[in-house]
C-alpha cells in the first residue's frame, strides 16, 4: 500500500480512539515541556550571567595585575614594555588610592581613581549621564554610588557642579614621597559625568592629574589585544613579565561548565516525564494492538503485507510523537516567554533592569521535536512487529 | 495469467467444458493440541470450476473452516496439493500468497470484521488499495460496487453502526470490489434473521448467476442445500458428493 494511504488509515485510528489519543499525547506533551521548561531556564540564566560578564569585545582584554610580592611594578615603564611586545591595541592602566569625597555640607570615603577615557572603553563603562573628560585635569567622573551617599537623587544635578576630594597618597603608589603616607586635602574638580553603580563610592579623576601629584605605580591595567586569537599568546608574555594577568574568558568557560551541568540536571528532571509519556504511548499501543487484533487478521486476510501492517504501527506512534512533540515544544517555550513577559513588567514597575530568564534556542527546539518523534517510533517498534508477526487466522479467531 | 491457466486446464482436462479453478488432491491437516493430534481434515479431494456454485454442507466442527482456510491459502495443510487458478499457493512467499488471495480471491465471514475507523466505502474500497490502486480510483470503483448491491446509502456511515444484514451485505460488496474469480463465504448468514439472511443469500446468486463468479457457500443450515445442483457433505475431516434428498434422510437418521 502506498504510504500516504497508510498515513490516512494511521489519523484515522488515532482520531477514531479520540481520549486515549489525546490523552497519550498529552503525556508527550507533559515530558517534552517540561524538558524544554527547565532547559530554557538553564540556557536563559547561562545567556544572563554571561550577559553580565561580559561582551565579545571583552574577551580580547587583559587585566593585568602587579603581584603584591614582587618587586616589579606596574608603572610607565612596565606599560611601555608591554606595548612593545606587538599585537596590542591599547593600554589603559588605572590608578587607585583611597581618599574623601566632598559636595556642599556632605561627605564620605570612597576610592578616588585615576583614569583615562581610554579605561572607560576598554572596560565598557557606561556613564549614566555626563558626557566624560575633554581633557582638562580638573575634571571629575562619579559613579552612582556616591550620589546617593552625597544626597543627590538626580544624577544630572550634578553635573558642572564642583565637588572637592582628599587624597591619601602612600609610598607604595608614589615612591618618591617624603613619608609613608600623605594627604592631600580639597583638590577641586568640576563634574562632567556619572558612571554606573559600583560596590563603593568612588570617584575618576584625570590619569595624568594622579601622575601630575607624583603617582607612579598603578593598580591595573587593561590591555587590549588585536586578534582573540592572540590573547593566550599575549598572555603567557605578560605574565613571564611578573604580572598577574586575568580575563574574562575564564570566567566565562567557568561559567558555561556550571551551566553546562545546571541544564543537564534540569533535562533529567524533565527527561523522567518523557519517560513516563513513553511508557503512556507503549501502553496506548499495546492495549490497541490487543483491541484490533481481529481488524489486523482481516487486513491481511484483505491483502495487507506484513510490512505495512507494521509501518501502520509504527506511523501511528509516530504521530503521537510528532504532535505531542510540537505541542510540547510550543507550551514549553510560551510558558517560558509568558514568564519573561511576566517578569518584564515587574522589572519596568520596579524600575530595574529588565531581563529574561528563558531562552530557547530554535535548534534545541526541533532538535526536541525530532526527539518526540523518534521516543514515539522507539516505543512503537515493539507492537508494531508483534502486528506484523500475528498470524491472520490467529488474530481472526481471537475474541 | 488467468487465460493462459485456462488452456492449461483445457489441455488436461479436455473431456470438461469448464476449467477446475480449485483443485484439491488428498489435503491432511492435524493440529497438535498438547500430546493430542486432532486429525481435521482427512484427506480431502475436491475440485470447483469456473462460474459453479457449489454447497458445503455440514455439522459444526466437521472441518469446514479450516477447508476454506487452507483454500484461502491462510492454513497450510499437513499434507497434499492445492492449487487455485493453477497456483500452487502454499509454494508462493507469504506476501505473494497475501497479493495473490486479495486479488483472485473474496471472502465472507459469519461475523463481520471491520477496519472500525473507516467508513463502509473505505473499508469496501482497503483490498483495492493493498493492489496499488490510488485512492481516487479505488473509491470510484467501490462507489460502482455498493450501487450495484443496492448498497450506495450505506458508504458514508460507519460499519459498526449498521445492522447486522446491512454489515453482512457490505462484507460481500468487499469480498467482490477486486473483481475476485473466487468467493468464499463461510456461514454468512449465520448471525443474521430470515429476511436479512434471504438477502444475503439474494446477492451470492447475483455474484454467481449475473457475474459468473464461482462461489463456494460452507453452511449447515439445510434450507440453502437447493442453492446448488453441487452439493458437498462433509463430516469428520472427509468431503462426500451428495444430493439434498441424501441429507435429509441422513438429518432424519441423526435426530432419530
Amino acid at each position: 500500500m502506498k504510504k500516504k494511504y497508510l498515513f490516512q488509515i494511521a489519523f484515522k485510528n488515532l482520531w477514531f480512539r479520540k481520549i486515549r489519543t489525546i490523552v497519550t499525547i498529552l503525556g508527550v506533551v507533559v515530558g517534552i515541556g517540561a524538558i524544554v521548561f527547565l532547559v530554557s531556564l538553564g540556557y536563559g540564566l547561562q545567556k544572563m550571567t554571561l550577559s553580565s560578564v561580559g561582551t565579545m569585545e571583552l574577551l580580547k582584554t587583559l587585566d593585568i595585575y602587579s603581584e603584591k610580592s614582587t618587586i616589579v611594578k606596574l608603572n610607565e615603564g612596565a606599560v611601555e614594555r608591554i606595548r612593545d611586545l606587538g599585537h596590542v591595541e591599547a593600554v589603559a592602566p588605572l590608578i587607585n588610592l583611597g581618599g574623601k569625597i566632598k559636595y556642599g555640607e556632605k561627605e564620605t570615603e570612597g576610592v578616588i581613581y585615576g583614569a583615562e577615557h581610554r579605561f572607560f572603553e576598554l572596560s565598557e563603562m557606561r556613564l549614566v549621564a555626563g558626557s566624560g573628560f575633554t581633557g582638562d585635569l580638573g575634571e571629575a567622573i562619579v559613579n552612582a554610588s556616591t550620589l546617593e551617599l552625597l544626597g543627590v537623587t538626580n544624577p544630572e544635578d550634578i553635573l558642572g557642579e564642583m565637588i572637592s576630594s582628599d587624597l591619601i597618597l602612600t609610598k607604595s603608589v608614589a615612591p618618591k614621597l617624603k613619608e609613608d603616607k600623605q594627604t592631600m586635602k580639597d583638590l577641586e574638580f568640576k563634574v562632567v559625568g556619572v558612571s554606573s553603580a559600583e560596590e563603593t563610592a568612588g570617584v575618576y579623576l584625570p590619569f595624568f592629574k594622579m601622575t601630575s601629584l607624583g603617582v607612579e605605580n598603578y593598580q591595573l591595567s587593561k590591555v587590549k589585544v588585536d586578534s582573540e586569537d592572540r590573547v593566550e599568546q599575549l598572555r603567557i608574555q605578560i605574565e613571564n613579565l611578573g604580572f598577574r594577568v586575568d580575563w574574562v574568558g575564564d570566567t566565562i568557560a567557568q561559567v558555561n561548565q556550571v551551566f553546562d551541568i545546571f541544564k543537564v540536571i534540569l533535562g533529567v528532571f524533565g527527561a523522567i516525564a518523557l519517560l513516563v509519556s513513553a511508557l503512556g504511548i507503549f501502553n496506548t499501543l499495546t492495549v490497541s494492538l490487543i483491541e484490533r487484533t481481529r481488524e489486523i487478521g482481516i487486513m491481511k486476510v484483505l491483502g495487507m503485507g506484513g510490512k505495512d501492517v507494521r509501518s501502520l504501527f509504527l506511523i501511528e506512534a509516530g504521530l503521537i510523537g510528532i504532535v505531542g512533540g510540537i505541542i510540547g515544544v510550543s507550551i514549553g517555550y510560551g510558558t517560558g516567554a509568558l514568564l519573561n513577559y511576566l517578569f518584564h513588567i515587574l522589572a519596568v514597575r520596579a524600575q530595574a533592569e529588565p531581563v529574561s530568564i528563558f531562552y530557547t534556542p530554535i535548534l534545541f527546539a526541533i532538535l526536541m521535536g525530532f526527539f518526540a518523534l523518534l521516543i514515539g517510533v522507539i516505543t512503537g517498534i515493539y507492537p508494531a512487529v508483534r502486528a506484523k508477526r500475528i498470524k491472520p487466522l490467529d488474530a481472526l479467531r481471537y475474541e | 495469467m488467468r487465460n493462459a491457466t485456462r488452456k492449461i486446464k483445457v489441455s488436461f482436462k479436455p473431456k470438461k467444458k469448464k476449467p477446475a479453478v480449485i483443485k484439491v488432491k488428498d489435503i491432511r491437516k492435524y493440529f497438535k493440541i498438547g500430546r493430542r493430534k486432532v486429525r481435521v481434515l482427512r484427506g480431502i479431494n475436491l475440485e470447483v470450476k469456473e462460474g459453479e456454485m457449489i454447497v458445503i454442507f455440514g455439522p459444526s466442527g466437521c472441518g469446514k473452516s479450516t477447508l476454506l482456510n487452507v483454500l484461502l491459502g491462510l492454513e497450510e495443510p499437513t499434507a497434499g496439493d492445492v492449487e487455485v487458478l493453477g497456483e500452487k499457493i502454499y509454494q508462493l512467499p507469504l506476501d505473494e500468497r497475501t497479493r495473490f488471495r486479495a486479488r483472485r480471491m473474496g471472502m465472507v465471514y459469519q461475523q463481520p470484521i471491520w477496519i472500525r475507523s473507516l467508513s463502509v466505502l473505505e473499508n469496501v474500497a482497503f483490498p483495492l488499495l493493498n493492489l496499488g490502486f490510488t485512492k481516487e480510483g479505488a473509491l470510484r470503483r467501490t462507489g460502482r460496487i455498493l450501487s450495484e448491491l443496492d448498497l450506495a446509502q450505506l458508504g458514508h456511515q460507519y460499519p459498526t453502526t449498521l445492522s447486522g444484514g446491512e454489515q453482512q451485505k457490505a462484507t460481500m460488496a468487499r469480498a467482490v470490489v477486486a473483481d475476485p474469480t473466487i468467493i468464499l463465504a463461510d456461514e454468512p448468514t449465520g448471525n443474521l434473521d430470515t429476511k436479512a439472511s434471504s438477502e444475503v443469500i439474494k446477492i451470492l446468486k447475483i455474484l454467481n448467476q449475473r457475474l459468473k463468479r464461482t462461489v463456494i457457500l460452507v453452511t449447515h443450515n439445510p434450507q440453502y442445500l437447493h442453492l446448488s445442483k453441487t452439493l458437498y457433505y462433509m463430516e469428520d475431516g472427509r468431503i462426500f458428493p451428495t444430493s439434498p434428498s441424501m441429507i435429509s434422510k441422513r438429518l432424519t437418521k441423526t435426530v432419530v
